[in-house]
């Protein structure tokens, strides 16, 4: 709630959505955009669709296969040869225009925190923001701008991320204006 | 645009992809490669941190004379009285505790760009392998005829936040009820273009908020229009009726004179005399150790390329924030973090191969008009044509409802709240 001097002081729980935090979405990935719940964007406007299951492990096959073509012919052996380790690399590049709001510590003091969400909820919200069913400016801008394929990076980088415990157990969600 | 070009890896030499894959160090002689940051602000907080993250392997040191950083971003929000100033004062402490980065509090004096050294005011010398410049700007003292260095407390600027700030807050409190302030806002280019205007809209607020509408700001303007216009004149009428009148130089002509021991400014049109408070907001440059290591052009701010952030003047050396020249972005404090974590990443990539990709800048502008009363604007950028260029910008929109703007407000809230984390946590 806003203090005396107009402030919102952080700790608004804007959170919308009944959506377990840590949600096993890789071993149950069919069922859980039934769970998810998702939200309607503006009353009167129509339900955000899930998006395509595996939309992301579509890219990441692709990039797995340049990387290890990569690898092999340089004769480079590293650690981090999954899809998942390519997606986070690249997610990790593109959160750094999420973290100058959304903090990396998972704290939400005015801007909701968008730490450990589930990535097929992630890349949701991101397109929902993208077809405008979202009226926040500065989110459609850049969501407007993600490929599909960049979506899945930074899916896949907030989804890596722990979540302090001391915060509260449901994921706190882009408020509705 | 298909799915390898969206990931071009950028790299100057043709050495296998592979080992510029996820971090992996290369050894590069005997010693940590080294990196010196001058200027602990948005720019160079942000870019000391995201060269050290991560256990890179790379020798930071930052070089900041102040050991606590007051951001000018939100000072406006202390004058107008919506935070103190402890709430906009920030230590480094965590940069050297949970980074690694040496912390130097001394000035930087001069940059000998052959030897690849920084001088310090203690006259030590700090070696780096690359070097990165983000000393913000510096005030034309002698843009204002009358008006210089000495003059800052009779007719503070407070562009640089801190004691300034206090200044100008400590006489604005003062004004008595219908005493007039004059501003004189500043010609382009300069930090932040929405600021002297969310500075009218505090200065305002804080009048009425005291029961001093009598009072009145004239705003004399070199330009002809300005960051967010509509928006801010529309609030001005709304919140502030009667208190505020901007006009261009198509009006007042041209600053003829100020007087900082009578409080007078005289232009081509009129004359304020015993003005109430003066708040001189004069032309800028980039900071002095940037211009005297020729890193500026003849614009006084640095060239770049907008690929990396690269001095165009020197390959060894990147200039982030205030004192470059970013394009189409504005000089911001979320222009200079996004910018110099671009940088950051090209820092690692030449030193230790870290991995890098294709730069991407965005900034939003908060300004708070009124309690509760915020508009915003920004957008993405993307290096084109040898600049930083807007591909896409936003807004807001006058006759926006209360509800949003309160949002917009919780926005600006947070959106300070994280940059500063990202700086200096």
């Amino acid at each position: 709630m806003p203090n005396a001097a107009g402030f919102n002081d952080g700790d608004r729980d804007s959170s919308e959505l009944d959506v377990r935090r840590r949600m096993p979405c890789s071993k149950d990935r069919q069922n859980s955009m039934d769970r998810m719940n998702v939200p309607t964007a503006r009353p009167g406007t129509r339900m955000i669709e899930g998006v395509p299951m595996l939309r992301q492990h579509r890219f990441g096959r692709s990039f797995n296969i340049l990387f290890l073509a990569a690898a092999c012919s340089t004769g480079f052996i590293g650690t981090a040869t999954s899809a998942e380790a390519a997606d986070v690399a690249y997610g990790q590049y593109l959160a750094g225009e999420c973290v100058t709001c959304h903090r990396v510590d998972g704290e939400n003091k005015g801007i909701p925190a968008i730490v450990g969400w589930p990535a097929e909820q992630f890349i949701a919200i991101l397109k929902s923001y993208k077809d405008k069913d979202r009226p926040n400016v500065v989110m459609q801008t850049i969501a407007g701008k993600l490929t599909d394929e960049e979506m899945a990076a930074l899916a896949a980088y907030y989804a890596s991320l722990p979540v302090k415990p001391s915060l509260p157990a449901k994921p706190s969600l882009p408020a509705k204006q | 645009m298909n799915k390898l070009d969206r990931r071009v890896f950028i790299v100057g030499s043709a050495t296998a992809l592979g080992t510029l894959a996820f971090g992996a160090p290369a050894v590069l002689g005997q010693s940590k490669p080294r990196v010196v940051v001058i200027g602990g602000g948005a720019g160079g907080a942000t870019a000391a941190k995201y060269i050290a993250k991560d256990a890179s392997g790379i020798d930071v040191t930052l070089v900041e004379p102040s050991k606590q950083f007051v951001t000018c971003f939100h000072s406006n929000l202390v004058l107008g009285g919506f935070k103190p100033i402890e709430a906009i004062t920030h230590a480094y402490d965590k940069l050297a505790s949970a980074y690694g980065i040496k912390l130097n509090h001394q000035a930087a004096v001069s940059i000998d760009r052959d030897k690849k050294q920084v001088k310090l005011a203690d006259g030590s010398v700090l070696d780096y392998d690359r070097l990165v410049v983000s000393p913000g700007i510096d005030l034309k003292y002698d843009s204002v005829p009358g008006w210089g260095e000495a003059h800052e407390e009779a007719m503070p600027h407070a562009w640089k936040a801190g004691k300034q700030t206090q200044i100008l807050k400590a006489r604005l409190d003062a004004v008595p009820d219908g005493g007039v302030i004059v501003m004189l806002a500043p010609p382009n280019p300069y930090r932040c273009p929405p600021g002297p205007y969310e500075r009218v809209s505090m200065m305002a607020h804080t009048l009425k908020a005291a029961g001093k509408t009598k009072s009145k700001i004239i705003v004399l303007d070199p330009k002809d229009a300005f960051s967010k216009q509509a928006l801010f004149q529309e609030g001005w009428d709304k919140h502030y009726p009667g208190m505020v009148e901007w006009m261009t130089a198509k009006i007042y002509d041209s600053i003829k004179s100020v007087d900082p021991k009578t409080n007078t400014v005289v232009t081509g049109f009129e004359t304020y005399k015993n003005a109430a408070l003066v708040n001189v907001i004069p032309a800028q440059m980039a900071g002095k150790i940037a211009r005297d290591a020729g890193l500026a052009n003849e614009s006084g701010f640095c060239p770049i390329d907008p690929a990396s952030m690269k001095s165009a003047k020197d390959a060894n050396i990147y200039v982030v924030g205030d004192a470059c020249i970013p394009g189409d972005m504005p000089k911001s404090a979320f222009s200079a973090n996004s910018q110099a974590k671009i940088a950051a990443m090209m820092v690692r990539g030449e030193l230790v191969k870290a991995q890098t990709f294709p730069a991407r800048y965005t900034n939003t502008c908060w300004s708070l008009i009124e309690t509760d009363d915020t508009v915003k604007v920004g957008g993405r950028y993307e290096p084109k044509d040898g600049k930083i260029a807007a591909v896409e910008t936003f807004v807001s929109k006058t006759g926006e409802t209360p509800q949003l703007r309160k949002e917009t407000q919780a926005e600006n809230v947070g959106w300070y709240s994280g940059i500063t984390a990202d700086m200096f946590s």
